[in-house]
């Protein structure tokens, strides 16, 4: 799987979507099931797919699938 | 107010996010020109709200002036709303919108960014002299059973949590939880019953906004459900930098050993008092607490009864258990215990049914030295992010779907079990119970099972159930 494979399917498993729906209008409590609590279980997931651990900064940050792109960087990892 | 007894009218009671900062003085004077959007009579209201100021205020005048608030949240579903309007018929509903969408009601008033609605035509309903709030008993599931509350109950429990937490005058704390829910609620009274002031927010622990208020606003109050303390830990508490904070208070649930171990043990680094507490809906919020102190000596334990209430335990024929280490149901007695239940409007009318004493419906013990730990449940409940969920009303919804389902359960997870059926799309399913009880649907697996276990007598074997997969 690309990096970019990964990082949909982060969320398309936690919110329970299709891939077509991931875009830059894919934001924070757009649909009900990304509230805190789908926020919380996303950055684990995500912290579980990448292998890394992230900064309360990022994880506060974190507020759009388009976002969420620009902060993986901070961990090296690239979504092409 | 009934809540607050003025000392200092200077000091701050209220701040919410950027926008405004009311002192005491200026929460009475508004609690006051609330009130004359109220008739004489002791009437039903519906306070549809959130964690801001006009909530808080609509909340404080209707129980000043002798009305019932039912506390809801602004998300609530609209069909469990009518429903609710349907069986309860209340006189007024306060609501943060313009326009009116109710037939029987008027637009009376606006309040800032809220309305309030009042029902054009008499209804003869009876409500009990000392009934003074109705809370809900499981989040926002819209389910019509409320908890019938009395001032005596708020005054009680605020005066308890205000002393064992030691709030004064200097205490600042913030809405981490939702204002209409018991424990949400209680942070909010004992802290005006001491003088001390809120600040408002609906931003959870996820977002930068709700840190940044606690340094801005110097909060020196937490208040969280085990899924809070979550939250908390995946942040980093080693690394979460809030100088200001010297108290947190957990409730609403069961923590893991190892993370009240890691939470206190990080807390006491950075001498914040970490309280472990225990209470019920039935109670006004509070029961038992553990004081930081205790908590590394009796990890899990939910500690000792709150000041002026007591526990015990008796067996299954209500005799009195005296052993240590010995388990039976937890029993309750004082001033916060509520009059009981309501499910219908008729019952608005009902007298004090508890007097006094509260059947907990959790298995307990007690150790030598008389600290208590929760050990089970006689009812089939689950805590799933701090609301107490009934798996019979959860079969009941899927019934309604037109699929058998049997649900069991732990902490912060609902399992589902339903019987395979062709109409059946699991992934739908799961985001319609989400919808309908107002839990993420993270919390919820459903699994399709050709068969329940059941037991001699034909009943579900839910023990059996997590086996079968």
């Amino acid at each position: 799987m690309t990096s970019r494979e990964k990082y949909n399917k982060v969320f398309m498993d936690c919110f329970a979507i299709s891939e077509d729906q991931l875009n830059e209008n894919f934001v924070y409590q757009s649909i009900p099931a990304w509230d805190s609590v789908g926020h919380m279980g996303m950055i684990a997931d995500l912290e579980d797919t990448f292998d890394i651990m992230m900064d309360m900064d990022d994880i506060v940050d974190f507020e759009s699938y388009t976002v969420g792109i620009e902060k993986l960087k901070n961990y090296d990892i690239v979504i092409e | 107010m009934f809540i607050s007894n003025i000392g200092n009218l200077d000091s701050i009671a209220l701040i919410e996010d950027n926008s405004s900062v009311l002192t005491y003085f200026d929460l009475d004077q508004q609690v006051r020109d609330f009130s004359n959007f109220f008739d004489y009579k002791k009437h039903l209201v519906f306070i549809i709200g959130e964690n801001d100021v006009e909530t808080i205020v609509c909340y404080l005048s209707a129980v000043e002036s002798g009305m019932v608030p039912i506390l809801l949240v602004t998300k609530i579903n609209q069909n469990q709303l009518n429903n609710l309007i349907n069986i309860y018929k209340p006189k007024y509903i306060f609501q943060k919108i313009d326009s009116n969408p109710y037939g029987e009601f008027n637009l009376t008033s606006k309040y800032e960014r809220y309305s309030l609605f009042q029902r054009d035509k008499h209804e003869n309903i009876r409500l009990h002299p000392e009934l003074a709030l109705l809370l809900t008993t499981s989040g926002s599931t819209g389910s019509p059973k409320l908890v019938r509350l009395t001032k005596k109950n708020l005054i009680s429990n605020a005066k308890s949590i205000s002393k064992y937490l030691e709030i004064t005058s200097d205490d600042r704390a913030i809405t981490s939880l939702p204002f209409n829910y018991s424990y949400g609620l209680s942070v909010i009274n004992s802290h005006l019953s001491s003088g001390g002031s809120i600040v408002l927010t609906n931003s959870s622990m996820m977002e930068r906004d709700f840190w940044h208020l606690i340094n801005k606003h110097s909060v020196t109050s937490l208040a969280g459900v085990p899924y809070n303390y979550e939250m908390i830990l995946r942040l980093g508490i080693d690394r979460l930098e809030i100088p200001s904070i010297k108290k947190m208070t957990q409730a609403g649930g069961k923590l893991s050993f190892d993370k009240i171990k890691k939470i206190s043990t990080t807390l006491q680094k950075k001498n914040i008092r970490f309280y472990s507490m225990y209470g019920q809906t039935e109670a006004t919020a509070r029961i038992s607490y553990l004081p930081p102190e205790d908590i590394n000596n009796k990890p899990g334990s939910i500690g000792k009864a709150i000041p002026n209430g007591k526990l015990w335990i008796e067996n299954k024929d209500g005799e009195l258990i005296n052993q240590i280490d010995s388990v039976g149901e937890l029993i309750y007695s004082g001033e916060n215990v509520s009059m009981g239940y309501a499910k219908s409007i008729n019952d608005l009318e009902l007298g004090d049914m508890n007097k006094g004493i509260l059947r907990t419906g959790d298995l307990a013990k007690f150790d030598s030295d008389g600290y208590y730990y929760i050990e089970g449940s006689t009812n089939r409940f689950v805590k799933i992010f701090g609301n107490r969920i009934s798996l019979d009303s959860i079969e009941e919804i899927i019934i309604n779907k037109g699929f058998e389902s049997a649900a069991t359960g732990y902490d912060d997870k609902l399992l589902i079990y339903v019987i395979h059926n062709n109409n059946l799309l699991t992934d739908q399913l799961r985001s319609d119970i989400s919808a309908e009880i107002g839990i993420n649907q993270t919390a919820i697996q459903i699994n399709v099972v050709s068969e329940f276990p059941r037991l001699n007598n034909g009943k579900i074997n839910y023990n059996g159930l997590t086996n079968i997969q």
